[in-house]
């Protein structure tokens, strides 16, 4: 087990090996739940790339998931190839942090939060009220063929390679000498001048890279429910990857995986056999963030750790 | 969860009383309703009124000798959550055929979800024409008049209302009140010329505080203010409209369906103008007065438009599952369009090209009446959907338009 | 109209001050951006509904009298929920606190809706304070006025308590520097616990006065709290005038713009914050 940790490329090799068998034997129900499971971990992640290695914590990150939909509905309802839409949505969204981005990184913890919100919530203002691009409040909706015409379990692997895609990205990025300054830009903002980096432009960059994973996320969000809200760019949307990264373990590379399957799960579970499912939520969130700040996947290490000889 | 346990206790004590067998699986219907949020008083009444019915149908032998159940799914008022429970309703509980949609946006997001799994759905409370006759869903079979032909018996309402020519409109910035005042606007300028829009506003859904747009409406001094509007947000819009004298400066034109009138009680002024889709005291039938009694005997309660049409809806579907012999969407249109339905609210039947009912718009004056303990509408008008149903032409156009 | 719009508009903001002021009053002194306070609100609306037909109903000492008890049990909540919860996590990073507070708006909105129900509740406006006042041919609900007039003695209240108090010096002191009360001899876990309650009695009453003029249930708390941040940001987080004068102009933006930008009034407010932070970044840059 030890080695699983020691390697997380081995770990996530296996992991998706594991994964595509599970949908390719996966029946309709799972199929679709695990589908979208793999869509929030793939946008928890992007969120976690930026809290638990950049430093930063966005209140708003929902605005670039909410623009990966629109861009892609948007797109393919006006007639664009569905190949070419699903490239406008995550491209809508790069776009979208590159601004925001050059704006909000001007400013350090709270402030940059509340900057991230005021930038979600313009943006799923401006959905909600263009009624004549975005049907409002009614969404859009028969914008594309379901699943992208791949079927259920052609879809369901297309997602999986590419919330895996995006899963490596963010460990090749963190890998390489950008990474090393992102992260230590995050660790201690002072350093990377000393580096001879510009804070700013380090912490642009990765707002970048995480805008544009929430976008990918957005567009196979709206492919698989075949829809776009402005609720996609809301306070909802911005806070359920929070507490996923939160009950995941922050700081960790896996965690967000780990915190999206027990965030959709409990929930799955909970509000099957409970009507107040969301209390109990509420109370495993602040019980974790009380008293085991590394989460869920702090929680596994350690149990493996134990189990493993030292050394 | 609470409705699960209650259909599974309804069937097991139904099949222990009534002693009935049935052969082979049950027929199995998809209840995707908002049981919470803006529109859950809306859909209790119609939830209640689809269960009469089923029981009445298994009372009687059931459908292509299958008997029929419920799953109830609660989709909030939120067309995100719709989409997922209608997903689940079908992957997950295998439902044949789904109904339950209150708001149009919700209707949208389940039209969409129908379409792609190749399933009929009803609707039987909100409208709207974007689905059927925009996008040519041929999945979507709207059982009450939709938002266009309401739109157009509203304006067919106003424009005999010679007095009427300033009008000033406020509806929640959603899918039915944008369509309607849409439809409203466009018949009412062809039928009476004369007649001029001043200020319209739109509230967000789920504004509940009118403070500041009452006193915008009035400022244009119109002679009668349209709103489009539903639930608690006519409530609020009725009793907040009382503090600022709308009633005295102004003639007021709303939907006024029974569960309003109920729930409002004597806070709901005489003279309101009002619609509705088919109301319990509106219609004199046979059929009306046993439904209104077994629905009383039920919940103690006079039924609410939506569940009028609830029951008549799951009525009229049955009848077309047994013609159909089958439960194939396609053969389901068919069947509904060649079935003789008279119901409830009369006969109404479908037109196949957009698999719309002739359904009836209702349209009166609230007044307080001893019969009931709440006003009603009186010197009701009532317009059949075959006045004001666009024709095949029309259809074409706007699904031209909509590609 | 415009008139009629402006006064309008400063009913809303005195209002939305009312929420704003218990959470800048909070992060001022103990740095938690509390998320549950749009709960808090929401809780003060629902006990309002409940306890209105029991106590004198319909009069305005009844009223009163209701919204103060709302607003003292909505503080109990809050400040059990300091001494529980909060206190544990005051050293952690800002985010873990946050969530903590995300967690309390889940189990908030739970426990309403068990409580209370899923479906929108209304209570009445006191008879005593129905009917409007008339002037030229525009009318002004007595009710609305006499919210404002509640809300403005609250700010003289604050105002006063901050200028001129022994309390006042402590929360001064502790906004500045929180290790300064520490060398005054004060318990700083009583200043705290004193504020986080504080800050929920104002949200308490501010959602049983809010609650005759609109829907209680239970998605009130997101909706009022993005509100409430948009009125503490564009202020200064933790300064109690600044809100009052972006409650104000918050308000008054709202009412106007349903006169001349009807679509666009939500998306200027929150430009306004937007740029009221960047503004704020080049001015720390000097």
């Amino acid at each position: 087990m030890n080695i699983l940790v020691r390697h997380p490329v081995v770990a996530g090799a296996l992991a998706f090996v594991a994964s595509a068998s599970i949908l390719v034997l996966a029946n309709d129900v799972w199929l679709m739940r695990l589908t979208e499971l793999l869509i929030w971990i793939l946008f928890a992640a992007s969120l976690n790339f930026l809290i638990s290695f950049s430093g930063m914590v966005s209140f708003g990150h929902a605005a670039y998931f909410g623009l990966g939909c629109y861009g892609f509905a948007l797109s393919a309802k006006a007639g664009v190839p569905i190949i070419v839409a699903v490239m406008i949505g995550p491209l809508v969204a790069t776009f979208a942090a590159a601004i925001y981005g050059a704006l909000c990184v001007r400013l350090n913890k709270i402030y940059f939060a509340m900057l991230t919100l005021a930038c979600a919530e313009i943006t799923y203002s401006v959905i909600h009220q263009w009624y004549d691009l975005t049907g409002g409040d009614t969404g859009l909706t028969q914008f594309a063929p379901p699943s992208l015409d791949l079927g259920a379990r052609g879809f369901a692997l297309l997602v999986l390679a590419c919330c895996a895609g995006g899963l490596l990205v963010i460990r090749l990025v963190l890998n390489a000498p950008l990474g090393l300054v992102i992260r230590s830009v995050g660790e201690n903002p002072g350093r990377a001048a000393a580096l001879g980096f510009s804070q700013r432009q380090v912490q642009w960059v990765a707002f970048v890279i995480a805008g544009s994973l929430a976008g990918v996320a957005g567009t196979l969000y709206s492919a698989f429910q075949g829809n776009a809200f402005p609720d996609y760019a809301g306070m909802r949307f911005s806070l359920a990857p929070l507490v996923m990264v939160i009950l995941g373990g922050l700081g960790s590379f896996f965690g967000p995986v780990i915190g999206a399957i027990v965030e959709k799960g409990l929930t799955g579970v909970l509000s099957h056999y409970v009507v107040f499912w969301e209390l109990i939520m509420g109370v495993v969130v602040i019980t974790v963030t009380v008293y085991s700040p590394h989460g869920f996947w702090g929680l596994i290490k350690r149990v493996i750790n134990k189990g493993a000889p030292r050394g | 969860m609470k409705y699960r346990m209650y259909v599974a206790t309804v069937a097991i004590g139904l099949s222990l009383v009534t002693g009935a067998s049935f052969a082979a699986d049950p027929i199995l219907i998809g209840y995707v309703g908002d049981l919470s949020g803006a529109c859950g008083p809306y859909n209790d009444g119609n939830l209640k009124a689809t269960r009469i019915a089923v029981d009445e149908i298994n009372a009687s032998g059931g459908l292509l000798g299958r008997k029929v159940e419920l799953k109830v799914r609660d989709s909030k008022t939120n067309p995100e959550e719709a989409t997922k429970q209608a997903r689940e309703s079908i992957v997950v509980d295998k439902a044949d055929i789904l109904t339950g949609p209150c708001t149009s946006s919700v209707l949208l997001a389940d039209a969409a979800v129908a379409q792609e799994h190749k399933k009929l759905l009803w609707n039987s409370i909100g409208t709207t024409h974007r689905a059927n006759i925009d996008f040519g869903n041929r999945y979507v079979y709207q059982s009450v008049a939709n938002s266009l032909m309401e739109g157009r018996a509203l304006a067919e309402y106003a424009a005999t209302q010679k007095s009427w020519k300033r009008i000033a409109t406020i509806g929640l910035d959603y899918e039915w009140p944008r369509q309607t005042i849409e439809m409203f606007k466009q018949h009412l300028k062809e039928l009476r010329p004369d007649v001029q829009f001043v200020n319209s506003v739109w509230p967000k859904l789920g504004e509940s505080n009118f403070g500041s747009y009452i006193p915008v409406l009035l400022n244009d001094k119109p002679d009668v203010v349209f709103g489009v509007m539903f639930g608690s947000a006519s409530s609020n819009f009725i009793r907040q409209g009382k503090t600022y004298g709308m009633f005295e400066r102004t003639k007021v034109f709303t939907y006024a369906s029974t569960y309003l009138l109920k729930a409002l009680g004597n806070d709901i002024p005489e003279g309101v103008y009002g619609w509705t889709r088919s109301p319990f005291y509106g219609i004199k039938s046979p059929a009306m007065d046993s439904f209104v009694a077994k629905f009383k005997e039920a919940h103690k309660d006079f039924p609410d438009d939506e569940s009028i049409a609830g029951y008549d809806s799951m009525m009229q579907m049955a009848g077309a599952i047994k013609l159909a012999k089958s439960l194939d969407p396609a053969k389901l249109v068919d069947a509904l369009a060649a079935q003789e339905y008279v119901g409830l609210r009369g006969k109404v039947s479908v037109r196949k090209l957009d698999i719309n009912a002739y359904a009836p718009t209702f349209i009166g004056v609230t007044k307080k009446t001893p019969a009931y303990s709440f006003p009603i509408l009186t010197d009701l008008v009532r317009i059949d959907g075959e006045r004001v149903m666009p024709s095949e032409v029309e259809v074409a156009r706007m699904r031209a338009l909509a590609k | 109209m415009l008139f009629v719009q402006i006064v309008n508009g400063l009913m809303e903001g005195v209002m939305l001050f009312m929420v704003a002021s218990g959470l800048t009053l909070i992060f001022g002194v103990s740095r938690i951006v509390n998320f549950a306070h749009g709960s808090f609100f929401m809780l003060g609306a629902f006990l309002t509904y409940q306890f209105a037909p029991h106590i004198l109903p319909g009069t305005m000492l009844g009223f009163v009298l209701t919204v103060i008890m709302a607003g003292m049990l909505t503080a109990f909540v809050g400040a059990c929920f300091e001494v529980i919860v909060l206190r544990r996590i005051y050293h952690a990073e800002e985010l873990l606190q946050l969530i903590v507070t995300v967690g309390m708006v889940m189990i908030m909105r739970d426990v309403v809706r068990v409580v209370w129900g899923m479906n929108d509740l209304a209570t009445a406006i006191p008879d005593a304070m129905s009917g409007a006042v008339n002037v030229d041919s525009y009318w002004f609900p007595i009710y609305n006025l006499g919210v404002m007039g509640i809300g403005l003695l609250v700010v003289v209240v604050l105002w006063a308590v901050v200028r001129f108090t022994r309390v006042g010096v402590l929360l001064r002191a502790a906004t500045d520097d929180r290790g300064m009360v520490a060398l005054l001899g004060i318990n700083q876990a009583y200043i705290f616990t004193g504020v986080f309650a504080s800050g929920s009695l104002l949200a308490g009453i501010a959602g049983g006065l809010a609650a005759p003029l609109g829907s209680i249930n239970f998605l009130l708390d997101t909706t009022v709290i993005t509100g409430a941040f948009l009125v503490v940001v564009i202020g200064g987080l933790g300064s109690l005038s600044g809100a009052f004068a972006a409650a104000l102009a918050i308000g008054v933006l709202k009412a106007v713009g349903v006169l001349y930008f009807p679509r666009a009034a939500m998306v200027t407010a929150f430009v306004i914050m937007a740029i009221v932070l960047i503004v704020r970044s080049f001015k720390a840059r000097g």
